[in-house]
């Protein structure tokens, strides 16, 4: 008698605590719905809050498709930009939180492709400049005796950034999406408009490209 | 693809910790025994954990007052020309109202312009009296070759015939002025546009009302009334509007004497068919078998 009133105590206390995180995730989803429809009845105030909420995950984003600070400003702006010029056809079938992340992976892919065109990564890479490759590899640390430490020096995070820098576009989202930023292989799947079984392969693919980079840099 | 690929192909399962049991122990052992392969997951771990442990970067202390002057220091629409250059420029499509009040709006404009679009004359049109003209002048030559007979007979056709034609013309305008009536002159008299034979007059209406304008009205009013007798017809009604000048008859005649008493008309001036504008009795007239009743309005032509 007491195991099943055990049983059925925490039967109900897990019940309980579905009931808690799913309101908080639907009171969190209605705080942006509300956001966003009193915005496009033309409150200027509620997109300001809603780019304070999201404008460092935005910026980081675009730091990390750009690689340099200046670029990701500029590309940071213009994807709350459009956001606000499109947000009348955001209907609310996905989170806002999806849709402007869904606006800021396009706008990064599309920005890197421009300036990748145009050679703006040629003396950023870790291939082009023979010279610059070499200082590198001879001032860092061997990563393998001690990574937990090593990881976190700025010198590293750069070398990390230059290899991301260095993967094609279709790689490099879903590395951004998935270890960066930390969304759910679901969320990525919708952002990405892909199977979910598709994101999880192109993120294997994409991680054993950087490791080859990095082991050639770092080892 | 040899075992070393299989297992780096597993490296995402085993660091997410996707793998079945059976299959992870298959790794394990791979990879106990295989020093590169043991590298490559190393390599991996790191990888991953340096992607992870990026730091976040800041963005400017200034980003958000460079957003919001970028976001709020375009103009507002101030004109309809600027409300309509965004509403073009935000939408490939139109909204529905706008399409929906645009189609209504052409409808409408050509329903107009189609109703009030004049009759076109071009240089290959004449005018009635100049194809009353010709009538008359083929009937005389017809009555100078085959006598009177022959001359009834053709007058008849003649007549008819371009009394059909102008009958046909003045359905698309049954109200239109005399003045204004015209048709297309090469079409060959009694065939219509599609080739096919007109109907008279008579087989048309049976009966109807003929406006006659002429420089006398008074003479060609006499006239008729002296012919009536000759083709067994007799006046039914008259009416004379002093103010206009203007006489309506009201006569009875035989079907077969409606040639005649048109030719007779023409000698006198420019006829055609219809009511003209709404003077004579608006119901038309009644006929059987044998007669018909035929409203005349002489009208002076100045």
């Amino acid at each position: 008698m007491p195991h099943s009133l055990e049983t059925i105590l925490s039967c109900l206390c897990l019940n309980i605590l579905a009931v808690v995180m799913f309101c908080a995730a639907k009171a969190e989803s209605d705080e942006d719905g509300d956001l966003v429809e009193r915005t496009k009845r033309g409150a200027r105030d509620t997109f300001d809050a809603l780019v304070e909420k999201y404008y460092k995950k935005i910026y980081n984003l675009a730091y990390r498709f750009v690689g340099d600070t200046e670029e990701a400003n500029d590309l940071a702006q213009e994807i709350f930009a459009a956001a606000y010029q499109n947000l009348k056809k955001f209907r609310g079938d996905a989170k806002f939180s999806t849709w402007l992340f869904q606006i800021a992976t396009n706008r990064g892919k599309n920005r890197f492709k421009y300036l990748k065109r145009r050679g703006y990564f040629v003396n950023k890479g870790l291939t082009d400049n023979g010279d610059e490759r070499e200082t590198q590899q001879r001032s860092v640390p061997d990563v393998s005796t001690n990574p937990e430490t090593m990881l976190a020096s700025k010198q590293i995070q750069k070398i990390v950034q230059d290899a991301i820098n260095e993967l094609d576009p279709d790689h490099k989202e879903i590395v951004i999406l998935r270890d960066i930023e930390g969304f759910s292989y679901e969320e990525i799947a919708q952002l990405l408009n892909l199977p979910e079984g598709t994101t999880k392969s192109r993120l294997h693919r994409a991680r054993m490209v950087l490791k080859e980079k990095l082991k050639r840099v770092l080892s | 693809m040899n075992e070393c690929e299989r297992i780096c192909n597993l490296f995402w399962e085993l660091q997410e910790q996707q793998l079945d049991s059976n299959t992870e122990r298959i790794v394990k052992e791979h990879l106990h025994n295989c020093t590169c392969c043991r590298e490559d997951l190393k390599w991996y771990g790191i990888t991953v954990k340096a992607l992870i442990n990026l730091d976040s970067v800041a963005p400017p202390e200034d980003f958000l007052a460079q957003l919001r002057s970028r976001l709020y220091s375009s103009p507002t629409p101030s004109s309809y020309l600027q409300y309509f250059k965004n509403l073009l420029a935000s939408s490939p499509y139109m909204p529905l109202p706008v399409g929906v009040s645009a189609l209504a709006l052409i409808v409408v404009l050509g329903f107009v312009v189609y109703n009030n679009a004049p009759n076109p004359v071009t240089p290959q049109t004449t005018t009635v009296q100049s194809s009353l003209d010709s009538v008359v002048r083929s009937s005389a030559l017809a009555s100078s070759t085959s006598g009177s007979t022959g001359h009834r007979q053709s007058d008849k056709g003649g007549a008819d015939r371009f009394l059909a034609r102008g009958l046909e013309s003045t359905s698309s305008n049954p109200s239109g002025p005399l003045t204004s009536y015209a048709m297309s002159a090469p079409r060959p008299l009694g065939e219509s546009v599609t080739g096919r034979p007109l109907p008279t007059v008579a087989d048309v209406l049976g009966a109807d009302n003929l406006t006659v304008e002429s420089r006398s009205t008074k003479s060609a009013v006499e006239s008729l009334k002296k012919m009536l007798p000759n083709i067994e017809g007799r006046l039914v009604h008259e009416r004379s509007q002093d103010g206009i000048d203007e006489t309506i008859l009201a006569v009875l005649i035989p079907s077969t004497a409606y040639s005649r008493l048109t030719t007779e008309l023409i000698k006198h001036g420019t006829v055609a068919a219809g009511a003209g504008s709404g003077a004579l009795p608006p119901t038309r007239s009644t006929t059987d078998n044998n007669s018909v009743v035929l409203y005349i309005r002489f009208v002076n032509s100045h």
